[in-house]
């Protein structure tokens, strides 16, 4: 275990290396897909398949995705050189050299003799999950039970992340007046390129089995690895294929933007409901019902999964769109 | 895999990379489905293999066509 850990690290030193000193942009994003690929086997070894899941859907496929489509949209990004050698070399170096001085205090991260896990929060929640939340997964009892107003926070950010960049790119959304904003992909109807035609039926082979599988991790993020944040990605990443795929699709941003908005308001909606029982804001225990707890948890993860998938789709039509203005 | 490195080409690279991927690949991962102790891990590494097979020569066959642009 240990011999894999330190030949997949020295792999991701590699291809940050070859990313340093590439020749092109284009070498530079598909180096990026790789190093990202990396370091989800990475995040295996290490048992952390959450954010292994949420590293292969957002960093190998919609960074690698969003980055190539903007490449395309401005061809000249793609050919040009991007190598001031000599700053580089004096960034890895420092870098080399402040990883060399403090590389005792990060050797053994694992260990379980380090403050943050003698700390007594984490026995407190070791030991309470259980009769606290009802659910057996730690991940998810800490991220929607104890700490619900971090992860409203993180959602809320997420949401402003994508109103802001369609604000930056397309305007027009809120302006108000077109309602028409649609994503006609190009080659509509039956004359399918014949490149993609292929690649295409494929997708309608897989694209229903992956649907699946983000169905299964946002069902059962209570009781095993995933969650909303993992189910959300994988099914933003998945929309993504199927546009990339098939010629004919067409989504109105407009609705993207009202699902995610109805998500975070769903989420509010169950933390005022524990207000309104009696209890404080997000406190789920006091609603009147059997397993009030669970339920509440499962409703929250889905309102963060639906988030995360439309605010991920709104990200990749509206760097796609920018050929039409 | 001294396909990759020794081959002058794209597309007689892309070959020796497909052959590794669509046939050495799923042979190995066929063998550590053998070694499995569960029917139910097994069974994972079988539709590993199924998902290779399908994918691997569809993603080739787009590289060599859209290279020969």
């Amino acid at each position: 275990m240990t011999a894999a850990i330190t030949i997949l690290s020295s792999c991701l030193i590699g291809v940050a290396i070859k990313i340093l000193f590439s020749r092109s942009t284009l070498e530079v994003i598909i180096s990026a897909s790789v190093l990202s690929i990396t370091l989800v086997c990475l995040y295996l070894f290490m048992d952390a398949p959450d954010v292994a899941m949420t590293e292969a859907a957002l960093g190998a496929c919609l960074s690698t995705v969003v980055l190539l489509t903007i490449g395309s949209r401005m061809p000249k990004l793609l050919t040009k050189a991007v190598t001031p050698y000599l700053s580089l070399f004096i960034g890895l170096l420092s870098a080399v050299a402040v990883i060399l001085m403090c590389y005792k205090q990060i050797n053994n991260y694992s260990s379980i003799q380090k403050p943050v896990h003698l700390h007594y929060s984490n026995k407190y929640y070791t030991s309470n999950l259980k009769e606290d939340m009802g659910i057996p997964a730690f991940i998810a009892g800490i991220l929607a039970g104890y700490r619900s107003y971090d992860t409203l926070g993180e959602s809320l950010v997420i949401l402003i992340a994508g109103i802001s960049l369609i604000l930056i790119i397309n305007p027009n959304l809120g302006g108000g007046e077109s309602g028409v904003n649609k994503t006609h992909l190009k080659n509509e109807g039956n004359n399918i390129d014949r490149n993609k035609s292929m690649l295409s039926i494929i997708c309608r082979i897989i694209i229903p089995y992956a649907l699946l599988i983000c169905i299964y991790i946002q069902i059962n993020g209570e009781v095993s690895p995933g969650g909303g944040f993992q189910a959300g990605s994988l099914v933003g990443s998945v929309f993504i294929v199927y546009s990339i795929c098939s010629r004919t699709i067409s989504i109105n941003k407009k609705y993207l933007v009202i699902t995610a908005i109805g998500s975070v308001l769903l989420y509010c909606f169950i933390g005022v409901s524990g207000i309104i029982f009696g209890g404080n804001f997000l406190n789920y225990g006091v609603i009147p019902l059997p397993h009030s707890q669970h339920l509440a948890i499962f409703i929250i993860e889905l309102a963060i999964g639906i988030n995360v998938a439309s605010i991920i789709t709104l990200i990749y039509l509206t760097f796609h769109d920018i050929r039409k203005r | 895999m001294l396909g990759l490195f020794r081959f002058p080409d794209l597309f007689t690279k892309l070959h020796a990379g497909s052959l590794l991927e669509s046939f050495a690949l799923p042979l190995c991962i066929i063998g550590t489905s053998l070694m499995q102790k569960t029917l139910c891990a097994a069974l994972k590494n079988i539709l590993v293999v199924v998902i290779l097979l399908i994918l691997n020569p569809i993603i080739a066959n787009i590289l060599s066509k859209s290279a020969r642009k």
